[in-house]
């Protein structure tokens, strides 16, 4: 159905066509053109972010309606089965294996391993959570960071172990933290945001479109604080390049300058070794 | 400990680790308005009811598909919510090419009646730009939002010349456009949704 006149057109035909492409109205041929032209005219991109707003605006246009109250129901009940078949398929490493302070000490948690399911997920599972756990879920695992702390000394009772992290973590969770993105150098995809507070010497990472590196590496974040680079922690990314981890500074995150990720030895490098996927200023 | 509902960030990090509560609070935040979207678009609440589950589904697969740093995660989930809805619209081919009129008899643009939050109180305020185009401007927008007809779908089902519905779609976009940029100086405050 699509014109096909409008192959030899010119790109001020692509340039009215914006509007419509920011709504998925034009046609295979006239998306192809509108795509040409935003690889080489910028002020297309511009164009076109414009248009974000119109777009949002008519999705908020229908309005509102409560759905049958048995949705939900069946939504809850569908979780179960496609819970499982994610698991199936999931990455392994959703949390850090452990900053490189605690990698040697960390020898008795279970290794971060693609063909495995994650320790944590199997602790999550419903059929080995304890009532206790599932009674604390909807406040301390709603990243499943403090697993992590629990896990990082082994030999320190639980709530000693959660007790220093969770009221930062619990802060950040609620919604009190500063949300920062680190971009690519490149312009590649890859972009980090960190979710922290000036005043806290722990902060939450999300990786989102990391490359996917070898077995053996990691990423690693870097506090930096004019020439001094130190170590946050290590994180693995998933198939799709997303990975999240828990960052503890040895001092509150308001006196570093900037973070950065590079790719390292999964038992962590003293000092970066490789450029950074991401990098940028704090604040 | 803050007593703040968690933030749609830290419930898309809960649902990544399989907290079912986390999703439900989703549900319970955006279900409404992906419903409305979905029956707005399909017309059938059957079909709107799938659409609506199949949505929030997939935010339990696959929540990393949103990324923060390209919009709130609201947006992303309208923006799914009626891919999925047009998709399935396409692809079950049960819509007949129906007239405007009709189409506005069945699904209405009205006041909600059930469900309208304050996060969703700009909904109104776009209703009422859309009652100011010019009905012919406003058939061609519709038609392209809500049912996911393209530029050469809308002239052979209008019996338009192409380039006059491309001309009413664009024109239509562009008179939203400088409406609600007006409405936004007028007020003081940015659209919702805007970046």
């Amino acid at each position: 159905m699509a014109d096909s006149n409008t192959l030899s057109q010119p790109n001020t035909d692509a340039w009215d066509d914006l509007a419509a492409f920011a709504i998925g109205a034009t046609d295979d041929v006239e998306s192809d053109a509108v795509h040409r032209l935003l690889a080489q005219d910028a002020g297309a991109g511009s164009e076109l972010s414009a248009f974000h707003a119109v777009t949002e605006a008519l999705h908020r246009a229908a309005p509102a309606q409560s759905p049958p109250p048995a949705l939900g129901d069946r939504l809850r009940s569908a979780l179960g089965p496609t819970s499982a078949d994610d698991r199936d398929t999931s990455p392994a490493a959703l949390l850090p294996p452990t900053g490189q302070a605690d990698a040697k000490a960390d020898a008795s948690k279970p290794a971060v391993d693609a063909g495995a399911e994650p320790w944590y997920r199997r602790w999550f599972a419903k059929s080995a959570r304890p009532a206790w756990a599932i009674a604390g879920a909807a406040l301390l695992l709603l990243i499943g960071t403090n697993l992590w702390w629990m896990a990082r000394d082994a030999a320190a009772p639980p709530a000693q172990a959660v007790a220093p992290s969770d009221t930062a973590l619990m802060r950040l969770l609620a919604g009190d933290s500063i949300e920062t993105t680190f971009a690519a150098p490149d312009d590649s995809a890859a972009r980090a945001h960190l979710y922290w507070t000036p005043e806290m010497d722990a902060a939450i990472l999300l990786a989102n479109s990391f490359p996917k590196l070898e077995p053996g590496m990691a990423y690693q974040v870097w506090l930096i604080d004019g020439e001094t680079r130190t170590s946050g922690g290590l994180f693995h990314v998933d198939d799709e390049g997303f990975g999240m981890t828990v960052l503890r500074g040895t001092r509150p995150f308001a006196e570093y300058d900037a973070v950065g990720i590079t790719p390292e030895p999964e038992s962590g490098s003293q000092s970066p070794t490789a450029p950074p996927v991401v990098r940028g200023p704090l604040g | 400990m803050n007593d703040a509902a968690p933030d749609d960030t830290s419930l898309l990090l809960a649902v990544r680790n399989r907290q079912e509560d986390a999703l439900m609070t989703l549900y319970d935040r955006y279900g409404g308005a992906v419903y409305g979207l979905a029956l707005r678009v399909t017309g059938q609440p059957a079909s709107a009811e799938e659409v609506t589950q199949d949505v929030f589904l997939k935010v339990w697969q696959q929540p990393q598909h949103w990324d923060p740093a390209l919009g709130r995660f609201s947006s992303w989930l309208l923006t799914t919510a009626r891919n999925a809805a047009i998709d399935r619209l396409r692809g079950e081919r049960r819509r007949a090419i129906v007239g405007i009129d009709e189409r506005e008899n069945r699904t209405p643009f009205v006041e909600p009646s059930i469900v309208d939050s304050s996060s969703w109180a700009d909904g109104h305020e776009v209703r009422r730009l859309l009652d100011l185009l010019p009905p012919e401007q406003r058939q061609v927008l519709e038609l392209a939002f809500y049912a996911g007809y393209t530029h050469s779908e809308l002239a052979e089902i209008l019996g338009l010349p192409l380039g006059t519905v491309k001309t009413r779609l664009r024109t239509a976009l562009h008179r939203l456009r400088e409406m609600m940029a007006q409405g936004q100086t007028q007020s003081g405050r940015a659209p919702e949704g805007a970046p």
